[in-house]
């Protein structure tokens, strides 16, 4: 069988076609975790890929690998299958926007989201006041640098619901990129990391007039990494390594 | 007295604001905020398109308006690929 490596930067998006026919619209790998059970699992956006993504319905929900820079197509492997999201049923009031995904054993994970692997410490900014340098890498924007200001907000987010449905996220940050756009489309679950490659939260929705021109002032929200490993009830997957960074 | 630097606070005024007020689609974010200048704490909410009906203050929070944009999701879509 062949063998797979897949990591931050990847492209993902749920096997089978929407209701117009067509491949489902592509996320972002986040970042490889583990349960109490020890399984391998990775991380992504439930709207990617789960309960608020077209794709939810599906049993199970088998998630593939975007190879190559083309369009997402049939030549595309299977990667895993979601187990979990969160929140576990559509909901226009999101508190979470995650899901987990249980890899095939022919799949590798990475946790490398710049050249280091991540931290096994989450990092809470709870009590954070100045804004905050970040990283993130993401399927269609690549490696990114940017500044997240740590006020905690909640937003109104426009999941692409052909009623025009939109959806109150409880808490998340903005981020705004150095020079150029932090997240794109195709960004959403991609994993945001600080100096030290410790995780702070997950890309889940760009600010933008135009996603097709996106402009270096769009900004990114970001939701946090905190929320996401107490509600699914994982554990971050790397070095022991403190967050040293106030 | 509320404690506006308690997290769970602010997130109690800004998830309480928005389902009172979020029926109007042109408000899009709210954060509780600290003014760098005076210090003084106030409601951060961020409005597209025409301004949405208001109040003053919020739980003792005055209240400012910002035009934003609004937050959409970062999925590329197949027929959008380059």
């Amino acid at each position: 069988m062949r063998q797979f490596r897949v990591g931050p930067g990847d492209g993902i998006y749920p096997a089978g076609l929407d209701e117009r026919g067509k491949t489902f619209g592509v996320g972002s790998f986040g970042l490889q975790v583990t349960d109490e059970e020890g399984r391998k699992l990775f991380l992504t956006a439930a709207h990617v890929v789960g309960s608020l993504s077209p794709a939810h319905g599906n049993d199970p929900i088998e998630v593939c690998l975007r190879v190559g820079a083309g369009a997402a197509g049939s030549g595309d492997p299977v990667i895993g299958h979601v187990l979990k999201s969160s929140p576990e049923e559509p909901t226009d009031q999101v508190l979470l926007d995650a899901s987990l995904v249980l890899a095939t054993d022919n799949v590798g994970l990475s946790a490398v989201v710049r050249d280091t692997i991540c931290s096994k410490r989450p990092r809470d900014l709870y009590e954070a006041m100045d804004f905050i340098p970040v990283f993130k890498r993401g399927t269609r924007s690549g490696l990114t640098s940017g500044l997240l200001d740590p006020t905690p907000v909640t937003a109104r987010v426009d999941l692409g619901r052909a009623d025009g449905r939109t959806f109150r996220y409880e808490e998340g940050w903005w981020v705004e990129g150095d020079a150029k756009p932090f997240a794109q489309a195709g960004d959403s679950g991609a994993i945001v990391i600080d100096g030290d490659d410790c995780v702070i939260g997950m890309v889940v929705a760009v600010d933008s007039e135009n996603m097709a021109d996106p402009k270096p002032t769009d900004r990114a929200f970001v939701i946090p990494i905190a929320g996401l490993i107490e509600g699914l009830e994982i554990a971050l997957v790397g070095p022991d390594r403190p967050c040293t960074l106030a | 007295m509320l404690d506006y630097n308690d997290r769970a606070t602010q997130r109690r005024i800004r998830v309480e604001f928005f389902d009172q007020y979020g029926s109007q689609q042109a408000l899009t974010t709210v954060a509780v905020r600290r003014d760098p200048g005076d210090g003084g704490w106030f409601l951060d909410v961020g409005v597209t398109g025409n301004a949405p009906a208001l109040p003053g203050a919020f739980e003792g929070l005055a209240i400012r308006e910002q035009q934003v944009g609004r937050a959409r999701h970062a999925v590329l879509q197949s027929d959008h690929m380059p």
